[in-house]
């Protein structure tokens, strides 16, 4: 990066982060601040709902994926729309029915206080620790591939988050969200017409098409009934129907952001925005990872992507080793260039065993040096499909554009962490403080509520900071998430579907399904059982949903 | 902004929200489809 890409950086960011200032200057309301005095219009509640689900990591590892393992991973969003629906039709019309600020006041009026303060808890626990790994999982790589250091990166992605988000609650977010999607958007488009641009100095962008279709690239839909596999149609359409529900519905960073619209059917516009746009900005973004893979096969990428990994090596016996990986992977590239060049001009049968067997055997020089890695050091983390993304960006795009493409990467954290702590704050505003604290007053309320997106902003930057130390600590926090975020579903489908439920049996169980979830989890750690951890969300989702209509039928119903 | 304002629900061009959860599904499907042959054409 030189001084014109930090221009561009600094300047998108800051001239973000005071237009977010300028435009919510001189809020004096509660409602204001939480909800935007209900002003805001389709576009903007759709691009903020969207701009909340993709984080930094949607830019970072997604076209990473595609790199690796090819377009299965958009078969995961199939669920998306349908659930998207569901939200529009059964759960916007009782929140606006109501008037609630946040997800959980509507459980104490549809059953009681106490299940209320779960359902807030349950969130306040789950997004409070996804709020400090949403900073800081940019910011290990941004900061390991710039050279910058980690705390600051941390310190410049939470600051900048805090200073509008304190300052312009919810409608601050929402409206730099529409300028941090228009950043990350065109900057992808102009990244991809790059790397198509670079490709067609080789190949046409149709053979470049054909091409990774043969290498196993764009298998995209696959109708394949086996469990086992990681990405198919039913898994997407089942297992990502019910996250996104849960997502969606009940969590109250993406429910703050369509409450906040001027009427329910801008709202429900806003959310439908998404099920249309969700699947092509994902296949988008896939696809522009599988293209950096056919642009790798012009330009010569290094053999392993993590370069801090890779420096572990130095001066140990294996140095040498990877020396000689190195100059065989180099060796390989070339011959796979040759066989792909002829695949093009002759595609017949034989030209595509070749491709296949070249790109097959730079593929095994890359797993040798993985194992190296981990010969070197058993604890190495070897996964480097993170980092080609950056390392593409870095190494091929001009400089400016380099500015524009990390100023991407950071709109995108900032995106997603300032609806984090806005509803972190409301939250604990609403539900916790003006429910049994305040007496009422809308100005003085305001100021608590600013004052707790300060701390919750303060509690994401410690939490990012702290987890610097501990290489699995995003997988720990997505098994937090999962342990809780079943039990909250299930609580709100109860809500809206058996209508007989009261409050005791809901609570109660709640409770034994999250105790249950919790169970699961210390078993599978202690390896009595193996359960992967995306069950836990169905599980404590059936378990509340079975064990309330069984306790229900047990308690005596109330009035 | 009054309650009934605010409760305001007749979707743009259509008459319910009905028609519009249909298009948007029907819409899933077109995209499986499209992606199925996507992926068929390229293997």
């Amino acid at each position: 990066m030189n001084t014109l890409d930090l221009i561009v950086l600094f300047g998108t960011l800051l001239s973000i982060v005071a237009y977010g200032v300028y435009k919510t200057r001189g809020q004096n309301n509660i409602e204001g601040y939480l909800l935007g005095n209900n002003s805001l219009g389709w576009g903007t509640i759709g691009l903020s709902v969207m701009a909340t689900q993709a984080s930094a990591i949607t830019f970072i590892s997604t076209p990473g994926q595609g790199y690796e393992s090819g377009m299965g991973f958009v078969q995961n969003y199939f669920g998306l729309p349908i659930a998207l629906i569901i939200v529009s039709a059964v759960f916007i019309p009782i929140f606006y029915k109501l008037k609630v600020y946040t997800a959980y006041e509507f459980l104490e009026s549809r059953f009681d206080l106490k299940t209320r303060m779960l359902g807030a808890l349950l969130f306040l626990i789950q997004r409070g620790l996804a709020a400090g790994i949403t900073i800081y999982a940019p910011a290990i790589i941004l900061s390991s591939i710039l050279d910058w250091d980690l705390t600051m990166t941390i310190f410049i992605t939470g600051g900048l988050v805090i200073v509008y988000t304190v300052s312009g609650g919810t409608k601050a977010v929402s409206i730099t969200q529409k300028q941090q999607m228009a950043v990350i958007m065109a900057g992808m488009f102009i990244t991809f017409g790059v790397i198509v641009a670079y490709i067609t100095d080789y190949v046409s962008f149709s053979s470049a098409l054909d091409v990774a279709g043969k290498l196993d690239k764009l298998n995209t839909v696959d109708f394949d009934f086996n469990v086992e596999k990681r990405y198919t149609i039913w898994s997407g359409l089942t297992g990502g129907l019910f996250l996104a529900l849960s997502y969606f519905g009940t969590d109250q960073s993406q429910v703050q952001r369509y409450l906040g619209g001027k009427n329910i059917t801008e709202s429900r516009m806003g959310l439908m925005f998404n099920a249309i746009l969700k699947i092509p900005m994902q296949f988008f973004i896939l696809l522009t990872g599988v293209m950096v893979y056919v642009f790798f096969i012009f330009y010569t990428p290094p053999v392993h992507f993590k370069d801090v990994s890779v420096q572990k090596l130095n001066g140990t016996p294996y140095e040498q080793q990877y020396q000689e990986l190195s100059a065989k992977y180099e060796n390989q590239l070339s011959e796979r260039k040759n066989q792909v060049l002829q695949y093009v001009q002759e595609p017949n049968e034989l030209n595509e065993a070749k491709m296949l067997a070249a790109d097959e055997a730079s593929k095994t020089v890359r797993q040798e040096v993985k194992d190296l890695l981990v010969k070197a050091d058993p604890t190495i983390e070897t996964k480097d499909s993170d980092y080609v993304f950056l390392t593409f960006i870095l190494t091929y795009l001009p400089h400016g554009l380099i500015g524009l493409l990390i100023a991407v990467i950071f709109s995108a954290a900032m995106s997603s962490s300032s609806s984090e702590i806005n509803s972190l704050s409301s939250t604990t505003t609403v539900d916790i403080y003006r429910r049994l604290i305040s007496k009422g007053e809308s100005k003085h309320d305001m100021l608590i509520s600013k004052g707790l997106t300060l701390l919750w902003g303060i509690l994401a930057i410690s939490f990012a900071i702290l987890a610097k130390n501990s290489e699995n600590l995003i997988e720990a926090v997505n098994i937090v998430g999962s342990i809780f975020y079943g039990t909250i579903l299930g609580i709100f489908l109860v809500a809206f579907f058996l209508k007989k439920v009261q409050g005791n049996a809901i609570f109660w169980a709640a409770m034994i399904a999250q105790i249950t979830v919790i169970v699961f989890h210390f078993l599978t750690v202690y390896d009595v059982i193996t359960l992967g951890y995306l069950w836990y969300n169905a599980i404590g989702c059936l378990l509340t949903i079975l064990l309330s209509g069984l306790i229900q039928l047990v308690l005596p119903r109330k009035a | 902004m009054s309650k009934s304002e605010r409760e305001l629900d007749t979707p743009p061009y259509f008459s319910s929200w009905k028609t519009i959860y249909w298009l948007v599904t029907a819409f899933l499907v077109l995209v499986v489809v499209v992606l199925s042959i996507f992926s068929a054409v390229y293997q």
